[in-house]
């Protein structure tokens, strides 16, 4: 990709769970606020960092499930990027920059800790049947919109990694399935492919909760 | 297979119309998957920081580079002004070694005197080495005349005290006694005044040198071919523009000289292949052959032939070996043509080249 398609492209879509910046008038893209935060100006870079918490702490979140892991995840990619800034050159979206940091220390924690990981994940599926249990108590008829929530969140917990970061990164940088693939180091079918599955698995989390569903299971 | 199901899920995902997407978005809602404003805090403030820092950093490099180069300009102009004294230096350096080159090598060029001397020098060596072998073959004594300078002495000795001398002195049996010969009664009084008169390279000589008058031309005559070989090959190896001629070109004038070094030894030692003992030498160095040992070319010679006729010593070893291989007639006629030049030459009687009575 040319820096001017990267230029051009750099601006990321709303960010759900921050209030979103005013609209300025003239719209700076990503590259050209890194660049600015490169030759000296701090400001460039809060208004780059406001764009991407966000989408960021929520991949991290996702990824390692865990917050404290998160926190210190997300200050780690940050610190890489201001680090780097006295080297950045606009070769590519910022979003994918970016990204790509953050998903080489999310890998690079899982090798750190592999065994804790795995423990973890035995906390995640602990957590879901305590949610099931408190489902459970409920009657059928009360399933709430914070029940489908609930479910689809640990449907999402459970997905495998690979899976999980393809379909985290498509929902929160809105990246193409090709960038995706060039973020995590593999073949855009590759990712096309792990996020076919993820979503398979999240559409089976949610007919779970549909009334149909139930009254076929029922005789 | 779910293929064809799978795929139309992922269109539809990929066109933003899947529920899938909606409920994602719902998660965001959770006050628990927002960064902790704490953490923002840290990382701004190491925003800030860095670039502080940064802005610190070129202040003290700039600072820094200004002082080296201040430094290094301090010490710019002295470091010129010494190199330029030193490139001076060397060029005059150089241009007065070439001069005294040339002050040293132009003067030997024209006249042949100093590689004469020098050829005679090496000659006396191999003499001195040979002289064993020759002790009997009383050779003339130019070579090691060679030594003497040129005309100190007049040219006063009469041929008539020489080959009385000659007559006299026996033919040496031994070496011992050839050590002796020269100091004993046959050395003629004028002999002694001229050696009396010569240069103290005379003193260590026993040998008189009252044929050194007519020892210059020898060594001209015998130096001349030696000087023409070097001459021919430097011709054949360096342009045809002739150096002496020349005003003066350094580099051609030490290449010359030094040929004319490396290949003096070989040159003397053909032209002199067997030198004779220095005591005959002595003996013989009153032979006053002033005309005889430098003979020119005859005009109807071969060259080789000529080149043979200059040296007698040669020329006998060559009727020797005439008479060796059985050609008398022919080692009559050269002995006959040797005595008409070198009627005086001082050859013993049962020289080998005599042939028989």
């Amino acid at each position: 990709m040319t820096a001017s398609a990267a230029v051009g492209v750099a601006i990321p879509g709303p960010d759900p769970g921050v209030a979103a910046p005013a609209p300025a008038a003239v719209v700076e893209t990503d590259a050209a606020l890194m660049l600015r935060y490169r030759d000296g100006d701090a400001r460039a870079f809060e208004v780059l960092y406001e764009r991407h918490k966000g989408a960021l702490y929520r991949y991290l979140l996702r990824m390692c499930r865990h917050q404290e892991t998160a926190n210190d995840l997300f200050q780690e990619v940050w610190s890489k990027v201001i680090a780097s800034r006295e080297r950045y050159e606009v070769r590519a979206q910022f979003n994918t920059f970016l990204f790509r940091i953050a998903h080489n220390c999310a890998v690079d924690h899982f090798r750190r800790v592999g065994r804790q990981h795995a423990e973890r994940t035995d906390d995640v599926t602990q957590l879901e049947d305590q949610l099931a249990g408190a489902e459970s108590e409920r009657p059928e008829a009360q399933l709430s919109e914070w029940q489908v929530r609930d479910s689809f969140r640990q449907a999402l917990l459970q997905l495998p990694a690979k899976q999980r970061d393809v379909f985290v990164l498509y929902e929160e940088t809105g990246l193409s399935l090709e960038e995706i693939g060039n973020v995590t180091g593999v073949a855009m079918e590759t990712a096309k492919s792990r996020l076919r599955y993820a979503l398979n698995k999240l559409r089976a989390a949610l007919q779970q909760h549909r009334p149909g569903r139930i009254e076929q299971v029922e005789p | 297979m779910s293929e064809p199901i799978d795929d139309k899920a992922l269109d539809e995902y990929l066109s933003g119309r899947s529920q899938i997407s909606q409920r994602y978005r719902a998660l965001a809602d959770d006050a628990r998957e927002i960064v902790p404003p704490e953490l923002d805090r840290r990382i701004l403030a190491q925003a800030r920081d860095a670039v502080a820092q940064a802005e610190a950093v070129p202040a003290d490099e700039l600072t820094r580079l200004r002082t080296k180069r201040r430094r290094l300009m301090q010490w710019g102009v002295p470091a010129a002004l010494a190199a330029s004294a030193v490139l001076v230096i060397s060029i005059v350096i150089r241009s007065g070694v070439q001069h005294e080159v040339q002050a040293v090598q132009e003067p030997p060029l024209p006249t042949v005197a100093a590689p004469s001397a020098s050829a005679a020098e090496l000659a006396k060596r191999q003499s001195e080495a040979t002289v064993q072998d020759d002790i009997v073959s009383m050779a003339p004594p130019q070579n090691a005349v060679t030594e003497f300078p040129p005309p100190a002495a007049p040219p006063a000795v009469s041929a008539k005290e020489a080959s009385s001398a000659r007559r006299v002195a026996p033919p040496p049996p031994a070496p011992a006694p050839l050590q002796e010969a020269p100091q004993s009664e046959q050395r003629p009084a004028s002999a002694e005044r001229a050696a009396a008169d010569a240069s103290p390279a005379h003193v260590s000589s026993p040998y008189s040198p009252p044929a050194a008058p007519s020892q210059e031309p020898a060594s001209v005559a015998k130096a001349a071919p030696i000087r023409q070989r070097i001459e021919q090959r430097a011709a054949a190896a360096a342009p045809p523009a002739s150096s002496r001629q020349a005003p003066y070109e350094p580099a051609a004038a030490e290449a010359r000289v030094e040929s004319e070094r490396e290949n003096l030894p070989q040159a003397a030692a053909a032209s002199a292949p067997r030198q004779p003992p220095p005591a005959v030498a002595g003996n013989a160095s009153n032979v006053p052959e002033s005309g005889a040992v430098a003979s020119p070319q005859l005009p109807g010679e071969k060259p080789e032939s000529a080149d043979l006729h200059r040296d007698p010593q040669r020329w006998l070893e060559h009727i020797r070996e005439l008479r060796k291989n059985g050609k008398s007639a022919e080692a009559d006629n050269d002995w006959k043509e040797f005595r008409a030049r070198y009627p005086d030459y001082p050859v013993t009687e049962t020289d080998a080249a005599r042939g028989k009575p």
